[in-house]
């Protein structure tokens, strides 16, 4: 019996559907599946049309690709979002006291929660950042915490992404492509909406403008259109009516950021940024950079600008931080977790290091500065040579690495070659952090094709689902 | 509006018309073939196709004799040539796809529709349509994308839009005028009898201007040169004469340019005196090289100074 079989099952368990699917279980059965698949081809069409593309990393060929599309919505009942959301949000408010603590008095440091040299000594702890005077404390605006699910009542936190995330658009355009594709399954379920994601965005970054100024002038900073989150960034900066620049387009005078306007240059107050910070100012960062802009950092300290996310949070979310967050979260919060973090094995402990090699074919193996699912070891399937070569890199530097249990990821009704069948699937949703922290009630689910694969992310053959926070069910279909 | 993405809207613009006027000239070059003079000239207009659209010598080079298919498939489908109507319609789409933050839905899906339509278009596919139906093809979408510009916010794009068309409008009337020009005329200002080879370039100079149409309303009969050349220098409202556009370019950088329009408009202007100021006998006549020649280097120039002063 493979991990697929044992794994949680949305929509059944034991035997029953689920709360919140029984339409959609309806729905289903009624529905078939010639029609899923000429829906499912006219999803790929309006994608393809609306450039809801992105680029590969090292495909040379230039060529855009689509993330396939499930046509079968994930669906989340109201009491289960809720208590997601507050984990959620509970998270984040210690993750950004966290970095407002690190780059200021390091009380948490001074009070051994964690050990100081983890933080300080950490490539991605930017002396840059040190001091800085971030409006309402807020260093993580945007927030996408990657979650998995291993029963009805069990979630786990896999990684808090606090640099740009990525993602939100799909979320967005799945629910577009959904209610175009099938409007009557949202006459027969109470979907909660999140198409007003960029106008929380958008006030987001507003309360968070630089002081004194009231109407703040926001703008998208991108890498350019060869970025695979191009769409991305040109969608987001349309629906909050902001421009879309890239590092060419400002420049910096009297420690204050302008962008070049055919009326002139303008002023600019917000920069939503979706560069590294490597790349940010050649001044203060790489100087081979052509992306970012020279004396932004100086600009920030002066406080004329506020780019979001902060510089220098690369340090909260890598992996071997992501260990604290618990401990974060009681000491700035005095609360337990809502939501739990997978168990974790740091390579850097030798006793640690020892129990992960002993048991790599059951464990799943990560850089601590990766992402993407790039440069990890799923020990189940991978093969004994893989194994075996993976253990040198462990040994070669084991403080680049963490282990954690092969989680058994819940499967939701996914219509693959075969029909409906059941695939593994894992949530990212969006928090935006400003004047409050807020979620809209949904998330961009990331589903495994493949049968019986774990691996979710899109660069490795994964897709997506819309996903349903249901107020609950009326009408059959 | 940022300056970088005012050159992608200006250059989206620019890469359209470029790809409806390279579908004229194969069209013009596919009619004309179909007369019965090209039986002792097969070349006939096929390399002034090229040539107007700048890509004779790259032809030649590569491809080698001019042959109806060969130089059909290479003005559609031939990604290596930079007025190809699907390499034209790439370009205009990678524009838009920078700059459709700014764009309407609807004029990105169209200019990106018709981009995955283009992708479609093979040997076979030309085969099938035969290059009236891929002209055909290349003109509607194209107008398409034109009706979606109707939803543009009044603001700075449009001007920009305009511009951007109106000086590759400029420039390909320059380019075909310098182009057949010498050749109609080489026999001096005559009019042409009605039913001759004469007659017939004669228009399909105006096909290929685009000024078919325009010179039936105006001037439908007797083939008089100097009212060719009328419609096509002078004509205060033919879409696709050279005052009109000349007009539209001076009104564009006033709009978007407000207090900076910079040497463009000067240039935009001096066009106009030179037009307006224009003696046709004498353009027709002995002036006939000198003035194509400068109306080439002054669109030339105002395209350059457009893109140094505003895109930059």
């Amino acid at each position: 019996m493979g991990i697929s079989d044992t794994a949680f099952n949305e929509m059944r368990a034991d035997g029953a559907v689920r709360d919140g699917y029984r339409a959609l279980d309806r729905w289903l059965a009624e529905t078939p599946a010639e029609r899923l698949a000429q829906r499912r081809d006219e999803a790929d069409r309006i994608f393809r049309r609306r450039g809801i593309t992105f680029a590969v990393y090292g495909d040379t060929s230039g060529a855009e690709r689509l993330i396939p599309f499930d046509v079968i919505p994930r669906v989340l009942a109201r009491t289960e979002w809720d208590r997601l959301s507050a984990g959620c949000i509970q998270r984040v408010k210690a993750l950004n006291m966290f970095l407002e603590d690190v780059y200021g008095p390091q009380e948490i440091l001074k009070a051994g929660k964690i050990p100081a040299q983890e933080i300080l000594g950490n490539a991605l702890y930017l002396k840059e950042a040190v001091g800085l005077c971030m409006p309402l404390g807020v260093h993580s605006h945007i927030s996408g915490v990657d979650v998995v699910r291993t029963a009805p009542e069990q979630w786990y936190v896999l990684e808090d992404n606090l640099r740009t995330p990525s993602g939100v658009s799909y979320m967005i355009e799945n629910r577009a492509a959904m209610q175009r594709l099938f409007p009557e399954l949202f006459r027969s379920n109470r979907v909660a909406p999140v198409g007003h994601y960029p106008d929380l965005l958008r006030e987001t970054l507003r309360s968070v403008a630089p002081p004194g100024v009231d109407h703040p002038n926001i703008v998208v900073l991108t890498p350019g259109s060869l970025n695979s989150a191009y769409f991305e960034h040109g969608f987001l900066a349309a629906r909050m009516g902001a421009r879309l620049v890239e590092g060419q387009d400002l420049y910096v005078e009297n420690d204050r950021v302008y962008m070049k306007e055919t009326t002139g240059p303008t002023p600019v107050h917000v920069i939503y940024r979706r560069i590294d910070d490597d790349f940010l100012d050649p001044e203060a960062f790489k100087p081979e950079s052509v992306l970012g802009v020279k004396g932004l950092l100086r600009a920030i300290r002066a406080g004329n600008v506020t780019v979001t996310n902060a510089i220098g949070n690369g340090v909260a979310d890598d992996k071997a931080t992501y260990f604290h967050v618990p401990a974060m979260i009681r000491f700035y919060l005095g609360e337990e977790p809502i939501l739990s973090n997978v168990p974790t094995w740091r390579c850097r402990d030798k006793a640690d290091l020892a129990y992960v090699l002993e048991h790599l074919a059951e464990l799943v193996v990560k850089e601590v500065h990766g992402s993407g699912g790039y440069g990890m070891l799923v020990g189940p399937t991978a093969t004994k040579a893989q194994v075996a070569a993976f253990a040198e890199k462990l040994k070669e530097k084991p403080d680049g690495y963490i282990a954690q249990p092969t989680l058994a990821l819940s499967t939701c009704p996914t219509f693959v070659e075969n029909g409906v069948a059941p695939r593994h699937v894992d949530l990212r949703p969006y928090v935006l952090a400003g004047k409050s922290i807020e979620l809209v009630p949904g998330a961009l689910t990331r589903v495994a094709l493949k049968e019986g694969s774990l691996v979710v992310n899109s660069s490795q053959g994964g897709g997506t689902k819309d996903t349903w926070v249901v107020e609950g069910e009326t009408a059959p279909c | 509006m940022l300056t970088r993405i005012a050159g992608n809207c200006f250059w989206m613009s620019r890469y359209l018309e470029r790809a409806e006027n390279n579908a004229r000239l194969l069209r013009m070059a596919e009619r004309h073939a179909c007369m019965p003079e090209t039986a002792d000239d097969p070349v006939g207009l096929w390399s002034t196709a090229l040539e107007v659209g700048g890509s004779l010598d790259d032809y030649v080079a590569r491809i080698g004799a001019i042959a109806p298919d060969a130089v059909t498939r290479f003005m559609v489908l031939d990604r290596q040539n930079p007025s190809g109507i699907v390499a034209c319609i790439r370009n205009a789409r990678d524009n838009a796809r920078t700059a459709r933050h700014l764009l309407p839905d609807v004029l990105w899906d169209t200019t990106n529709g018709t981009w995955i339509e283009a992708q479609a278009l093979d040997e076979a596919r030309i085969a099938e349509m035969a290059t009236d139906g891929v002209v055909s093809w290349t003109l509607t979408r194209c107008r398409m994308i034109d009706g979606c510009m109707s939803e543009l916010w009044r603001d700075t794009v449009p001007h920009v839009i305009g511009l951007g068309r109106s000086i590759e409008r400029a420039d390909f009337i320059a380019r075909i005028l310098a182009e057949m020009l010498p050749k109609l005329l080489a026999q001096g200002c005559t009019v042409p009898r009605m039913g001759t080879a004469d007659c017939r370039r004669w228009k399909s100079l105006l096909e290929g201007l685009g000024l078919g149409e325009s010179w039936r309303r105006t001037n439908a009969g007797v083939l008089d040169p100097l009212k060719v050349l009328e419609l096509v220098l002078l004509h205060p409202t033919a879409p696709h004469g050279m005052l009109v556009n000349v007009r539209a370019m001076a009104e564009a950088i006033r709009g978007f340019a407000p207090g900076r329009e910079g040497a463009a408009l000067d240039t935009a202007r001096a066009i106009e005196a030179k037009l307006v100021s224009t003696d046709l006998q004498a353009v027709a006549g002995p002036s006939m090289d000198q003035f194509c020649r400068q109306l080439t280097a002054l669109t030339n120039q105002l395209g350059a100074e457009v893109q140094r002063d505003h895109f930059a």
